[in-house]
């Protein structure tokens, strides 16, 4: 305990200083230089609602080891990765760890030696360190330019207790919390590094707290995961986290909880056909009728029920659904909220 | 988990208090931060409605009240506005121009001829990860006019943030991770040395509501200084196209796809499939970059590009035509409020994705002046006209230009006609006859004649020189002072002439679907020589002048067409034409 608070004095010490000098500033200027060409834009699948079908990656070997967080836009065969001097190349799947949400990407290409992080040399942060955060968020950087560059600091390194949609996710080991806006859409796998350009952390997709339901910022410690990169690397047997996990019934948010009977899901296709609704339901209120045939889900085709399901859990409580129907060979439109 | 953080932040501010002193360079960062935002903050506006509703920020650029703003800000503030300054006073302001496109206002403060104004940068030397300041007026906070300073760092450059429509497009501009909120619309971005590198227009808002994010835009001020002048002029100004479209290929090289066989680029060679190399200067390595380089520059500036063709390379130099029809542009220009459309202030098409937003706040739907309040000595500073958003400063600048030609603008020898003779570089006598009812040329006993009325069209005479002998009647008309007589005559602003030259600014003339382009020195009026098209699909007769000059005419004419020298004449005399003989 004295020790925890030691860290803590020191870190408030730090954490009060004004900013850094005009010299550290051409110092981070030249760190910045160099490090963004080891950091990846992917573009894989996704590309509508709530899914970002861009993210980032950061490279890891000189040999083209690309790390980025697990996400949907790995299930494209074969994501493109948008290197810093603005080359296109395709990117391989290696492996994945899914304790700690990374995958590894290989790219398909020449071009070796990459510039690269060295994980060895990961720095292990503390509250009140300064960082940069590196990342495509937002998909701004849409020419050959670098990604995307923020400032920020430390505040935290605890254990992560957070939620996407109604999954609840945790890592088994703590991360850094920060303090600046780093996790935006399609920042997942891009870096925290320190003002001397080691790497600190990944950047990890988007969560809301748990108990208060706002958007985190955090990145999973290097030092955490620079021991299991190597091994997916190495090609050690690491489980491939299956995308479906996250949409396990387990964790689903079902039609039948807003009201829709839907007909037995016999299939990975089958088609989201109303074959019920329940009375005194959100459904039933919105003006679901029995054979409805579920057509789009916020502006997103449904082309399954499994689609219909992932929609429903995906979304927050509150959250209006806009659903478009085919009913007696017109198309319908209707509304309601998630109870 | 939360009682942690809790602890850490009770923690953290007593542990400032208990703090061993900085390090001296920490505290001079600190010090010298602190002079800076003493420095700028003078220059930063908090712009309001007339009434009180809609508003935003903007910078002062010239001690006589010029100051820049978002477009976006003054569609919504109307064209009169109240201007709050950290002197705590509240300021009369008026719309200048706009550039829709651009996301680009120009409002003139009045009252002072001394206010402070900020000095511009150049965006161009910023680098990622430099310290810029935001000042403004964020939700609207400033009661007393001081404004808000947020500081972060330049988090990318050369962005391209796609328009709402064609409009609100912002090309090359600054990313940066500074707190940016709804009100910022139009404050300036500053460097560590105090100097405007940029206009903050918007900001990614994604999930978190109107409010910081950390990705914040800023139009780059070296675009803006592209456009300063043409704002100036008072008018709804436009941004340029090549006329063609531009594809990044499988292989990475980009090409152009389709091209209009009227552009300028055509005639200069440019063809479908032909790999952009360089444009303005830049090299191009993606569509989108392309669009970025585009995207800086007004309509009608001359810009080098370099092209391939198999193992051949090209060098042209392609004249941008406008990026918008006349009809989209003219929604945005001002009618008299007794026409059909009293519109003050006509907001633009809201995006229709609804994560890249403009920072304003959200009561400008209720912005648009009530122009019965204005006071008359203010209403007289708008005068509302098709294409400009304030004519009344076209003929401030139309004044200042023409004041410093030969005379006032107004050559007694030219105003009944005029005879000019001479020769040809190769010796050929001519005598160019300059008269109401026609031009007259006659070089080395040939004939031409281009006849002037209302029912005469102006023609290519002499042949395959694109009509130079209209342009010399319109060139008369403005020297002569009878600009009264042409359809249209207006200042357009300034741009390098022949794309490399030196900043220029340029007179309009206008009459009979012909178009002339006149080029004067900035300072002491010299001219430099005219571009005259017939039309919008034929190349122009080019006109350069040289430094001799007779009763205020330039005496040295070299003429070209489609790139081609094609006489280079020498005038000897000038002799007026005697009224009786040519009276109308």
């Amino acid at each position: 305990m004295r020790l925890i608070l030691q860290v803590l004095l020191l870190a408030a010490v730090t954490a009060c200083l004004p900013h850094v000098s005009h010299a550290a500033e051409n110092d981070s200027q030249a760190t910045l230089a160099e490090a963004l060409p080891k950091l990846v834009k992917l573009y894989g699948a996704g590309g509508f609602r709530g899914l970002e079908g861009y993210g980032t990656g950061f490279l890891a070997s000189p040999d083209g080891h690309v790390v980025t967080s697990w996400g949907p836009l790995l299930d494209a065969d074969r994501p493109v990765a948008v290197l810093g001097d603005g080359r296109r190349v395709e990117a391989k799947l290696v492996g994945a760890d899914s304790a700690s949400g990374l995958a590894v990407l290989k790219l398909d290409g020449p071009g070796a030696p990459f510039p690269h992080f060295d994980l060895a040399e990961a720095v292990d942060l503390a509250p009140g360190d300064r960082i940069f955060a590196l990342s495509n968020m937002f998909r701004v950087a849409a020419g050959d330019e670098p990604v995307s560059v923020m400032h920020g600091m430390i505040l935290a390194k605890a254990p992560l207790s957070a939620r996407r949609g109604r999954f609840e996710t945790s890592l088994d080991a703590p991360v850094y919390f920060l303090d600046s806006v780093t996790n935006n859409p399609g920042a997942a796998g891009g870096v925290i590094i320190s003002l001397d350009g080691r790497i600190g952390g990944m950047i990890g997709r988007e969560l809301r707290g748990e108990s208060t339901e706002t958007w985190i910022n955090y990145a999973v410690p290097a030092t955490v995961i620079a021991e299991r990169i190597g091994l997916v690397i190495a090609g050690d047997e690491i489980a491939k986290p299956n995308p479906a996990d996250a949409d396990a019934p387990d964790n689903a948010r079902r039609p039948i909880e807003v009201g829709l009977v839907m007909i037995p899901d016999v299939t990975a296709r089958t088609p989201a056909f109303v074959s019920d609704v329940l009375d005194d339901s959100v459904a039933i209120s919105a003006g679901f009728k029995r054979d409805d045939l579920i057509l789009f889900g916020n502006g997103a085709p449904i082309r399954s029920i499994r689609e219909l399901t992932t929609l429903l859990s995906r979304a927050e409580r509150g959250d209006e659904i806009a659903v478009i129907v085919r009913r007696d060979g017109g198309l319908v439109t209707l509304t309601f909220l998630i109870p | 988990m939360t009682i942690r953080i809790a602890a850490l932040l009770l923690v953290s501010c007593a542990g400032g208090l208990v703090a061993a002193e900085p390090p001296p360079s920490v505290l001079e960062a600190e010090s010298a931060r602190i002079a800076n935002v003493e420095a700028i903050s003078p220059s930063v506006v908090c712009i309001f409605g007339r009434d009180g509703g809609g508003g935003g920020s903007g910078v002062l650029i010239s001690r006589d009240g010029f100051a820049l703003t978002n477009f976006h800000v003054t569609s919504g503030s109307g064209d009169f506005m109240k201007c709050g300054l950290n002197d705590g006073k509240l300021y009369d302001a008026v719309i200048v121009g706009i550039d829709p496109t651009g996301d680009v206002a120009l409002i003139k403060l009045l009252g002072r001829d001394d206010f402070p104004a900020a000095t511009l940068g150049d965006s161009d030397s910023l680098i990622v990860g430099e310290w810029v300041y935001v000042v403004g007026n964020p939700f609207l906070l400033a009661a007393d006019f001081t404004p808000t300073v947020t500081y972060g760092i330049v988090s990318g450059l050369h962005r391209y943030q796609y328009p709402a429509g064609t409009f609100l497009e912002y090309t090359d501009c600054i990313q940066f991770d500074t707190s940016l909120n709804p009100g910022n619309s139009g404050g300036p971005l500053f460097n560590e040395r105090g100097e405007v590198v940029g206009i903050n227009g918007r900001g990614s808002f994604e999930k978190r509501g109107r409010v910081n994010v950390g990705a914040g835009y800023a139009i780059s001020i070296n675009q803006i200084k592209h456009f300063l002048d043409h704002l100036r002029s008072g008018r709804v100004v436009d941004h340029g196209s090549i006329g063609a479209t531009v594809l990044t290929r499988q292989d990475g090289t980009v090409a152009i796809g389709s091209i209009l066989e009227t552009s300028d680029a055509y005639r200069r060679g440019l063809r479908s499939g032909d790999e952009i190399v360089t444009f303005a200067g830049r090299p191009i390595r993606s569509a989108n970059q392309f669009q970025n380089v585009l995207g800086v520059y007004p309509s009608g500036w001359m810009l080098p590009l370099t092209y391939r063709r198999g193992a051949e390379t090209h060098d042209i130099m392609v004249r941008l035509s406008n990026a918008h029809r006349e009809s989209e542009l003219l929604e945005f220009s001002k009618t008299p409020p007794d026409r059909e459309n009293p519109q003050p202030g006509r907001k633009p098409e809201s995006d229709e994705d609804p994560k890249e937003e403009q920072p304003t706040p959200p009561d400008e739907e209720a912005a648009a002046t009530k122009e019965d309040d204005v006071p008359s000595e203010l209403k007289q500073l708008l005068v509302q006209k098709p294409g400009f958003a304030n004519y009344r400063f076209n003929e401030i600048e139309q004044a200042r230009v023409l004041e410093s030609l030969p005379n006032g603008g107004t050559l007694p020898s030219l105003a009944a006609g005029a005879v000019l003779s001479g020769r040809t570089e190769d010796g050929k006598p001519f005598r160019m006859t300059l008269a109401d009812r026609g031009v007259g040329f006659d070089l080395g006993g040939v004939g031409y004649l281009q006849p002037l009325g209302p029912a005469e069209e102006f023609i290519d005479e002499p042949p395959g020189t694109g009509g130079l002998l209209a342009a010399a009647h319109l060139l008369r008309q403005i020297l002569a002072g009878s600009r009264e007589r042409l359809a249209a005559f207006y200042y357009l602003g300034s741009e390098p002439i022949d794309g490399i030259g030196p900043q220029v600014d340029v007179l309009i003339a206008e009459d009979q679907g012909g178009r002339l382009r006149l080029y004067v020195v900035r300072e002491g009026g010299e001219l430099l020589g005219f571009d005259f098209s017939r039309g919008d699909n034929v190349d122009d007769c080019r006109v350069r002048f040289g430094k001799p000059v007779i009763s205020g005419i330039p005496a040295e004419w070299r003429v070209s067409y489609g790139g081609e020298e094609i006489l280079d004449a020498r005038v000897e005399r000038i002799e007026p034409l005697r009224p009786s003989r040519d009276s109308r």
